[in-house]
């Protein structure tokens, strides 16, 4: 597969490539892994990126589903 | 001549229910300007953080391979996610007792709200849907969720009468899903067992 040029952030000395972003939510991949996929949220007051709880995970995994529900099915 | 005096009480009704009608204009009018501003201070929220995230953003290559690989765990993640929400409200909605025939018709000109066989005013029914759901011993959440899958969003909104998150939602919908049961407010009483 052909290599693609995308919007990477780095977390941790990760890099993560941006799949989607919905309402302030990144669905990303790590570059190196592709089953390795995490969320973030940018974090105003550090001005950093972070991690999401279980619950914010929970609404940002359906709002990906409603998203692309038709894909999906 | 006498002038004759109303002792039914009536008056001291028709001076309640215009009470109740104007505070309720004034809280509505409150809660509309409050939201407004919470609307404008989130903009401008989203303003800052698409700031942030283009300074911390690059561009780079990356694999397709990857890329397909991670938009279908997502695919994967995301669907079984959604199903457990939906499974947890359907849990939540079916173990809710209504204590009878509770429905609305829907007509050309509106809809018809039925308690029982009677055909009742809107301002009945959210009231005898609170009651059932301080009867059902269900929370605020549990309560929206119910009446949210049974009639619809404004319906819920006006039994509650706060703004409920998804995240909300989603954390009752998923314990509901996993535990089988709502947990409900009354000691000892969870209704789905």
């Amino acid at each position: 597969m052909e290599n693609k040029k995308m919007e990477i952030i780095t977390v941790s000395n990760i890099d993560y490539a941006i799949l989607d972003e919905i309402d302030d939510i990144l669905y990303t991949v790590n570059v190196n892994n592709g089953n390795d996929i995490k969320m973030f949220k940018v974090n105003e007051d550090t001005e950093s990126i972070d991690g999401l709880d279980e619950d914010e995970q929970s609404v940002a995994l359906v709002k990906f589903y409603e998203k692309h529900k038709d894909l999906i099915k | 001549m006498k002038e004759k005096k109303d002792y039914s009480g009536q008056t001291e009704r028709n001076i309640e229910e215009e009470y109740d009608k104007k505070m309720k204009e004034i809280e509505m009018k409150i809660a509309k300007e409050r939201r407004q501003k919470e609307k404008i201070s989130q903009k401008e929220k989203n303003k800052k953080k698409k700031e942030i995230l283009m300074r911390l953003k690059k561009i780079g290559l990356v694999s397709g391979g990857v890329v397909a690989l991670g938009l279908s765990a997502f695919a994967g993640w995301s669907a079984h996610e959604a199903y457990e929400v939906s499974q947890g409200e359907k849990i939540i909605l079916e173990n809710f007792k209504f204590g009878g025939y509770v429905d609305r018709i829907n007509r050309t000109y509106g809809f018809d709200y039925y308690i029982g066989k009677s055909d009742v005013s809107y301002e009945k029914f959210i009231s005898y849907l609170k009651r059932a759901a301080e009867e059902n011993g269900y929370n605020d959440v549990q309560s929206y969720i119910a009446f949210k899958e049974r009639f619809d969003g404004h319906v819920a909104d006006d039994v509650i009468e706060r703004d409920i998150s998804r995240k909300e939602i989603h954390k009752e919908a998923k314990k509901a899903y996993i535990n089988g049961v709502v947990d409900t407010k009354e000691e000892g009483a969870s209704y789905g067992k």
